[in-house]
C-alpha cells in the first residue's frame, strides 16, 4: 500500500539524519583547555538527597580548585570542569550515562555515583573504556574483586568494622550476650551486615534472629515484632537512610528496646537525627567520617574546616558521603599534578600511586583499589551531638550503655 | 485488513534495515548505543504487540521474559556457555515457560490477566533476589567481552538489530498468516471467534510464547553488554510499561507501530531529558497523556486515516477523537 511507503521514506530519512547527529561536538571536546571530569549521580529518585550531597562535595572542591586558578598539569594551570548528569536512581541509567560522558563529553575522568551496586556497574564500564573512576561511596570488597583496574573506592573496606565494634560492645557490663539481625536484601547492607555477623560468633555472641526485608520496604513491624520476642540484647538493622529511618521508628512505637540498637547507616546522616530527635540518642552507628576526627590535609585543611564550609553553605552537619565526594576530588587533582598529563593511563597510574594526607584522613589504595589506609569510626548521638566512641584512637566520648 | 506487502515496501524496508547496519561506519559510539536501547525497546514493543496488541490480552509479562533471558544468559556465560547459545537457549527457556505459565493465566481477561502478568514479573524479580544460583540481591558479575570500544559497540548493536529484524520479520509473517487473523478475531470478540472453530485457547497461548522469546532474547544481549546485574536492574515493570507505551503511540495492532512509536518515545525522552534536567519526566508524562487523548489508537492509524481522508482533515480526526471522552 501506498500509504505505508510514504511512511517508509519517512523512517528511513529520520534513520540517517539521526545517524550523523553525533558528528557536530567532536571538534568543540578538543579544543577546551580545560580538565572534564563527569559524575552520573541519583539527583531524583530514591537517593537523590545523597547525589545531592555529592553533587554539593565535588562542587565544594571544584570551586576550591579554580579559584587558586586550577590544576597544574605539566607546568599548566588547567581549571576544572565536572559534567553532572542525573541517573534517577536507577543503576541501568548510571551506566549508561557514564558511557555518555565518556564516548560524548570526552572526560577526563569518571567520579563516582553513589552505593555499591551502582559503582560496580559504572566500574564495568570505565574498565571497558579504560578510563579513571574514582568512588567515594562503595565500600564492599566484592566491588573490587573483579580485577579492574581503573576504579578506586575511597572508603575503608567493610571488614575493618567488626573489630572495632566488637572490641568495643565486648567490654560492655553487663557483658551484653544475643544479637538479632535485620538488613536491607541490597548489596551494601547484605554485605555489612555479613560481615558483623560472621564473626559474632567468634566473639562470644548468640545469634538470635536474621531478616531480610525488600529494598525500600514500607513496613517493619513483621521482623519487628519477632526482634521483641526475642529480646536481643544487640540489634543491627542495616540499610539505607529511609530503610534505617522507617525501622527505627517503628522499633520505638513498638517497645523494641534492645540494650544497644545498632544501625547502618543512622545518626551520622543529620537527616536522620533530625527526623527522630530524641529517638536518635544512643544508636551506635558507624561511618567512614566525621567532622570531630583529628584529620588534616594540605588542600582543604582540617575534618573541622570541612564542617565550617559546609555549615556555611548548607547549615547543617557534614557527613562521609560529602566529605568522601570532595576528598575524591582532591586524589583526582594530586594524580593529574603527579603524573603532568592528562594521559588516562599516566593519571591511572598516578592515582594507584596515591599516598596522601586528608581533612578525610589518609587516602593509599591497595593493589584491588579499595582506601585500606582508612578507617571505619563509631559514633553515638549523646544528647543531640554525635560523639566518636571507637576505635580507641579516635574516640571523643564515652559509650552509653545500655541504651 | 493485513495486505502482504508489495515490491516497494519490501525495498523501502530493506533500504531502512540497510541504513541501520551502514550507521555504525559513520556514527560515533554513544550514537551507536543510543540506537542499541532504542532496538531494544522496539524488541520489547513489538513482542508486546503479539499478544497486547494484536490479541488485546493487556500483559506486563515482557519485564519478566527480559530479566529471565538476562540472568540465563549470565549463569550459562558464567559456566562458559558461547553468548549466542546463551542466547538461544535463553529464548527457548522462555518459551517454554510463557507455555506453562499461559495455561493457566490465559484464562483470564482483561484486568485479571494483567495482574496475573503483573505477578509474573514481581515473582520473577523475588526468585532472583532470593535464589543462590542468581546470586540473589548481591547481583551476578558477567565475564567481560575483550576488545575496544569501537568493537563492542557494534558486536552489541548488531546483535540487538539481528534480533530486531527476526522479530519484526515473525510479526510480519504472523499477521498475514491464519494466526494473525485468528488473534485479531479473538481480540474483536472472543466468543465469537470460538464460535467460528479457532482453537482460541491455543492461539493465545503460541501468541503468548511468540511476546516471551524475544523480548528473553534482547535481555541476553543487555546481560552482556551490563557486565552486571541486580534482580531491580532487568525485572524492571517500567521496561513492561515502555513497550506498552511505545506500542498505543506508533499503533496498536500494527506491525509498523512499535517500530515507529519506540523510534519517536526515545528520542523525544532523551530530548526532554538534556533540554529538561529537572521536570523532564513531568513533561513525559504530559505527552504521554495528550498523545492517548488525542491519538488513542496510535499514530499508524492517524496516517492510515489521513491518507483516506486528506491532510485537511487532520483537526477533524483530532476533534472527533478527544470527543469520544465526552460521553
Amino acid at each position: 500500500m501506498k500509504r505505508c511507503g510514504l511512511l517508509f521514506t519517512f523512517v528511513a530519512v529520520f534513520f540517517f539524519s539521526l545517524g550523523f547527529a553525533g558528528y557536530s561536538d567532536i571538534q568543540t571536546a578538543e579544543a577546551a583547555r580545560e580538565i572534564k571530569l563527569g559524575a552520573a549521580l541519583p539527583l531524583t529518585g530514591a537517593l537523590a538527597t545523597e547525589g545531592k550531597k555529592q553533587r554539593a562535595g565535588y562542587e565544594i572542591w571544584r570551586e576550591r580548585v579554580n579559584a587558586q586558578g586550577g590544576v597544574n598539569v605539566g607546568g599548566k594551570k588547567m581549571k576544572v570542569k565536572i559534567i553532572y548528569l542525573d541517573y534517577e536512581s536507577k543503576t541501568p541509567t548510571a551506566t549508561k550515562l557514564a558511557e555518555r560522558l565518556i564516548t560524548r563529553e570526552k572526560v577526563d575522568l569518571i567520579l563516582g555515583p553513589f552505593g555499591s551496586g551502582a559503582t560496580k556497574s559504572v566500574g564495568a564500564i570505565t574498565e571497558r573504556y579504560q578510563i579513571p573512576l574514582i568512588a567515594p561511596v562503595a565500600s564492599s570488597e566484592p566491588i573490587f574483586d573483579q580485577g579492574y583496574k581503573y576504579m578506586f573506592g575511597m572508603l575503608a573496606p567493610n571488614s575493618f568494622l567488626p573489630n572495632s565494634f566488637f572490641e568495643l560492645i565486648k567490654k560492655q557490663k553487663p557483658r551484653p550476650r544475643t544479637m538479632a539481625f535485620a538488613t536491607r536484601n541490597d548489596f551494601f547492607p547484605r554485605y555489612i551486615t555479613k560481615a558483623i555477623r560472621s564473626q559474632a560468633k567468634k566473639n562470644g555472641f548468640m545469634d538470635v534472629y536474621y531478616a531480610e526485608f525488600p529494598k525500600d520496604s514500607k513496613d517493619h513491624s513483621t521482623w519487628l515484632t519477632i526482634v521483641k520476642s526475642k529480646k536481643p540484647d544487640v540489634l543491627m538493622i542495616a540499610g539505607y537512610l529511609p530503610d534505617t529511618l522507617l525501622a527505627t521508628k517503628q522499633a520505638n512505637e513498638l517497645g523494641v528496646n534492645p540494650k544497644i540498637l545498632f544501625t547502618m547507616v543512622g545518626p551520622v546522616y543529620s537527616q536522620f537525627t533530625d527526623a527522630l530527635g530524641s529517638t536518635a540518642n544512643n544508636i551506635l552507628t558507624a561511618a567512614w567520617w566525621g567532622e570531630a576526627l583529628d584529620y588534616k590535609g594540605d588542600f582543604i585543611g582540617s575534618a573541622s574546616d570541612f564542617g565550617k564550609i559546609w555549615r556555611k553553605k548548607f547549615g547543617k552537619e557534614p557527613d562521609y558521603v560529602a566529605a568522601a565526594s570532595a576528598a575524591a576530588g582532591i586524589v583526582a587533582q594530586r594524580a593529574f599534578e603527579a603524573a603532568g598529563t592528562l594521559n588516562k593511563q599516566k593519571v591511572r597510574d598516578a592515582i594507584a600511586k596515591t599516598n596522601l594526607q586528608t581533612f578525610f584522613g589518609p587516602v593509599k589504595f591497595d593493589k584491588r583499589g579499595q582506601n585500606t589506609s582508612s578507617a571505619i569510626v563509631l559514633f553515638q548521638v549523646q544528647g543531640g551531638k554525635r560523639k566518636t566512641v571507637g576505635p580507641p584512637s579516635v574516640a571523643n566520648g564515652t559509650f552509653n550503655y545500655p541504651r | 485488513m493485513f495486505k502482504p506487502w508489495s515490491k516497494i515496501q519490501w525495498f523501502l524496508m530493506g533500504m531502512g534495515v540497510f541504513a541501520l547496519i551502514l550507521m555504525p561506519s559513520f556514527s560515533e559510539n554513544d550514537v551507536i548505543r543510543k540506537w542499541m536501547d532504542i532496538l531494544m525497546i522496539a524488541i520489547l514493543a513489538t513482542s508486546w504487540n503479539f499478544i497486547g496488541g494484536l490479541t488485546g490480552y493487556p500483559s506486563f509479562a515482557p519485564a519478566a521474559f527480559f530479566g529471565l533471558g538476562a540472568y540465563i544468559t549470565a549463569i550459562l556465560m558464567n559456566a562458559g556457555f558461547n553468548f549466542f547459545l546463551t542466547l538461544a537457549i535463553g529464548s527457548a527457556f522462555g518459551g517454554v515457560i510463557a507455555l506453562l505459565l499461559g495455561i493457566p493465566i490465559l484464562r483470564l481477561r482483561g484486568h485479571y490477566f494483567a495482574i496475573a502478568t503483573f505477578g509474573v514479573a514481581e515473582f520473577f524479580r523475588e526468585m532472583a533476589d532470593n535464589l543462590r544460583i542468581t546470586g540473589g540481591g548481591d547481583g551476578i558479575n558477567l565475564p567481560q567481552i575483550i576488545g575496544g570500544p569501537d568493537y563492542f559497540t557494534r558486536f552489541f548493536y548488531f546483535s540487538m538489530l539481528g534480533v530486531a529484524v527476526l522479530a519484526f520479520l515473525v510479526q510480519y509473517f504472523v499477521t498475514r498468516h491464519r494466526l494473525g487473523y485468528g488473534l485479531v478475531a479473538i481480540r474483536e470478540n472472543e466468543d465469537a471467534a470460538a464460535m467460528t472453530g479457532i482453537d482460541t485457547t491455543k492461539y493465545k497461548i503460541i501468541a503468548f510464547v511468540l511476546s516471551s522469546v524475544f523480548p528473553a532474547m534482547a535481555g541476553g544481549v543487555y546481560a552482556y553488554r551490563a557486565a552486571f546485574l541486580e534482580p531491580i536492574d532487568v525485572f524492571d515493570i517500567l521496561f513492561s510499561i515502555k513497550a506498552i507505551v511505545m506500542t498505543m503511540l506508533g499503533g496498536v495492532g500494527t506491525v509498523m507501530g512499535p517500530l515507529v512509536g519506540s523510534f519517536l518515545m526515545e528520542y523525544l525522552a532523551d530530548y526532554l531529558w538534556s533540554a529538561f534536567t529537572e521536570f523532564h519526566s513531568m513533561l513525559l508524562g504530559i505527552i504521554i497523556v495528550l498523545s492517548v487523548l488525542f491519538l488513542p489508537r496510535g499514530l499508524m492509524h492517524l496516517f492510515q486515516e489521513l491518507r483516506l481522508k486528506g491532510w485537511r482533515s487532520l483537526g477533524a480526526i483530532l476533534r472527533n477523537n478527544i470527543q469520544r471522552f465526552r460521553v
